[in-house]
């Protein structure tokens, strides 16, 4: 219940200008994800796949009072949900990463982790390749994350960062595109 | 690559992309103007993205964003294409069995809501029977408040006969959507409430329960209430629950066997138990819909689904008035009654609970109309300021004055909608070291200057901010009346080293509080005023300016007074001063009539 209020709050406030709420927030987020996601990353729960985007939208449930915010209150969580995800994944595969390190072994979520719906990608590369489409071009970089880790359609998404779903579905295209030659350009 | 040659590459990747692939290289080429590296890159990204697709997609499964969804996209189905004589002309929203689209009759031409079945009800022969059946009694119910269905399609849609639902197109809002902005006030509960009773009435003496009776599936037009979905939910799949929070969710259909239909925090007891529904079903999901309209809080809330059950089966529900304190008594009992565990204590028909909030809207109509003495045995001030402290030592959470102004001017506009007023002042919580607080209080101050206001006092119970902003939203108020100071801390006033920083951090508080409160309540105004931080109209107007640059939707709603006449006058005993206050606050609540009406969403 308080957790619930303060993250409610806490947006609330973001929402009316506080900058200070979004650092808040997004440690309150961050906490709830990780906590969520550590019964699947240890495979404490075998029987069931990890849908990063199903795990967004639990905690958004979770934490937030939806009949106390409002639509653009909603459009931040999302944002903040999907950057945080990013992060625990990534700080997942490292430290995986360094397990496996002598062994020469890819980590890719597939074998990982228990994710459902993305096959073999590695998740460290997307990282990277995210961090450069992103130097490049912010908004596409803004937006593939909420694609992919906060799990948006393109119209959601597009609510998100206030563009025209058209804008969006251009900007994903060419990102989506971009992204494929950096991680599979050795298939084409 | 530059900025600029990232541009570039963008404007020229779509481009090309709009053209047919084989002409693509040879355009790049052509609009490169010579560029290498852009041709280059675009050429490379064009290539990548023959093969992207579907690509990253996946990630983006199970999203359930509720409120972000502007588009809607089942196959076959999309706005611009054709259902049978329909026109799909845009996507509403998902409703409980599948999508729903404003779309054109072609024949009739008009415009209607079509429902599509999600394709798991439609590919089963029986179910599809029974939907059927129950969909022509459903048809057959013609009432102002519920949803015409007018017809029952059949159309192919991924290979799977479909039925789907015509219904009449309805523009306005979900009850849902309404509580998202805080509670309703009590003589729109009511006749929300009432509607809906008849409308329940009515279908019951058909035979037909709703069994999914709640908040997102009762529609507010501008010709009133409208009921959706009705005796529809046992097609919704195999099972529909809830979590604790609002959104929909479909379980997992093997770890259920379909007994349980409904949506959670609505269901009855008798719901959960997967026992026998009838009516009186509904009347318990109708009494917790009109306790959330009033208090703006869930009837049951808990923090999981199993809690939940628990407490639906098990625990009351905090008495309407601990939400809110105008609540008629009878308006309490009759949504105790109608959330009685055991259906037979429950009412028994629909219309007896119509007309009990018949008669309940008509006592509220009569006590307003004909304000009795008795409310205010003695108007000389002494008695009232004599009131407040007995009634908050008696423990009250708040303190109601249900009087007039003495020239009763303000009984017509009080006749329809009583506004209410949420005074933040409090006897013996006020620490404003500037102000000399030896003779009573602010509140005291203020009970002449409110008489003939409809007033909830607050009692500060708490030091918590959000405690305070959390009892205040749910007064649902018209007004809300602050000193400038009276939001301290008092743990913090007690810190000496705080103390010289008071002033700015009650200003802090009450910037906060407003900005809050504004933000989660649209017609809430506010009315700050002080007896001597206002020192001067410069004064004033910065401090206004600065809380609506933090805070802009609250433009033009905070308004803000300096009591004059200096210091030796500054009381709200003064009655000119009493006076000039009344004045501005009635000033601030005809500002607000014009949106009174406005309470339904018009067309």
């Amino acid at each position: 219940m308080s957790k619930a209020l303060d993250v409610t709050a806490l947006l609330v406030a973001w929402n009316n200008g506080d900058e200070d709420a979004r650092d808040l927030l997004m440690e309150a987020v961050y906490d709830e994800l990780r906590r969520r996601a550590r019964g699947f990353l240890r495979r404490e729960r075998p029987d069931h796949s990890l849908a990063p985007t199903a795990l967004v939208n639990e905690t958004y449930l979770k934490l937030v009072d939806q009949r106390r915010v409002q639509w653009q209150s909603r459009a931040h969580f999302f944002a903040i949900a999907g950057h945080a995800m990013r992060r625990i994944l990534v700080d997942h595969a490292r430290a995986r990463r360094a397990v496996k390190r002598d062994a020469g072994t890819r980590v890719s979520w597939r074998e990982d982790l228990p994710v459902r719906g993305s096959h073999d990608l590695d998740v460290l590369a997307l990282d990277a390749a995210l961090d450069k489409l992103a130097a490049l071009d912010a908004r596409k970089g803004h937006l593939v994350e909420l694609r992919f880790f906060a799990g948006l359609t393109i119209g959601q998404a597009a609510a998100v960062l206030g563009l025209a779903k058209a804008t969006a579905n251009r900007d994903w295209v060419l990102a989506r595109a971009w992204l494929f030659r950096e991680l599979r350009g050795d298939t084409l | 690559m530059s900025a600029d040659g990232w541009k570039r590459v963008d404007a020229l990747f779509h481009a090309a992309l709009e053209r047919p692939a084989v002409d693509r290289s040879a355009y790049v080429h052509a609009q490169s103007l010579g560029d290498e590296n852009i041709r280059r890159e675009v050429e490379s990204l064009l290539t990548a993205h023959e093969h992207a697709e579907g690509f990253l997609e996946e990630g983006a499964e199970g999203s359930i964003a509720e409120g972000l969804e502007t588009d809607a996209n089942p196959a076959d189905v999309r706005p611009g294409g054709r259902l049978g004589a329909f026109e799909i002309l845009d996507a509403l929203g998902a409703g409980g069995m599948g999508r729903v689209y404003r779309a054109r009759d072609t024949r009739l031409d008009r415009f209607v809501a079509i429902k599509v079945l999600s394709p798991e009800i439609a590919g089963d022969p029986r179910s599809r029977q029974r939907f059927e059946r129950e969909a022509r009694v459903v048809s057959r119910l013609a009432h102002p408040h519920i949803c015409t269905l007018f017809d029952l399609g059949l159309a192919r849609v991924e290979g799977v006969e479909t039925p789907f639902l015509v219904m009449e197109l309805l523009d306005g809002e979900t009850l849902a959507a309404r509580l998202a902005r805080g509670a309703l006030p009590i003589e729109q509960s009511i006749r929300i409430a009432s509607q809906i009773a008849e409308a329940l009435s009515v279908a019951h003496a058909s035979g037909i329960v709703h069994r999914d009776l709640k908040p997102a599936n009762i529609m507010l037009t501008s010709s009133g209430v409208k009921l959706l979905d009705f005796g529809l939910a046992r097609w919704r799949g195999p099972v529909v629950a809830s979590g604790t929070n609002g959104a929909d969710r479909r379980a997992d259909a093997s770890s259920t066997a379909g007994l349980i239909i409904g949506t959670l925090p609505y269901m009855a007891p008798e719901q959960l138990r997967a026992d026998a529904v009838d009516g009186r079903t509904d009347l318990f999901a109708f009494g917790a819909v009109l306790y959330e309209m009033l208090t703006g809080a869930r009837a049951f809330a808990a923090d999981s689904q199993a809690a939940l059950v628990a407490a639906i089966l098990e625990h009351e529900p905090a008495p309407l008035a601990e939400h809110q304190p105008l609540t008629p008594p009878a308006l309490g009992r009759l949504v105790t009654r109608c959330l009685a565990k055991n259906p037979a204590e429950r009412w028994q028909h629909a219309q007896d609970v119509a007309f009990e909030l018949t008669e309940i809207q008509e006592r509220i109509t009569d006590r307003v109309a004909r304000p009795t003495a008795t409310r205010r045995p003695d108007t000389s001030r002494r008695s009232v300021r004599g009131l407040l402290p007995i009634a908050l030592v008696a423990g009250l959470l708040s303190l109601l004055l249900w009087s007039f102004v003495p020239n009763g001017d303000n009984r017509a506009a009080s006749a329809t909608t009583q506004p209410v007023i949420v005074l933040m002042d409090s006897p013996g919580r006020v620490y404003d070291p500037r102000t000399e607080a030896a003779f009573g209080t602010n509140a005291d101050d203020l009970s002449d200057a409110l008489a003939g206001f409809l007033v909830i006092l607050h009692k500060e119970s708490t030091s918590s901010m959000w405690h305070r902003e959390d009892w205040v939203r749910r007064q649902n108020p018209d007004l809300v009346i602050s000193h400038l100071s009276c939001l301290l801390d008092a743990r913090k006033a007690d810190n000496d080293a705080l103390e010289k920083d008071l002033f700015a951090l009650a200003e802090h508080r009450l910037t906060l509080f407003f900005g809050y409160l504004g933000a989660v309540n649209a017609r809430t105004r506010f009315l700050v005023y002080s007896r001597n931080h206002f020192a001067t109209p410069e004064i004033e107007k910065k401090w206004v300016g600065d809380v609506i640059a933090r805070f802009p939707h609250l433009k033009g709603r905070l308004h803000t007074m300096s009591v004059p006449g200096g210091r030796e006058r500054a009381t709200f005993r003064d009655p000119a001063t009493a006076q000039i206050f009344r004045e501005q606050v009635k000033a601030i609540l005809v500002l607000r009539e014009g949106t009174m009406a406005a309470d339904l969403p018009k067309p």
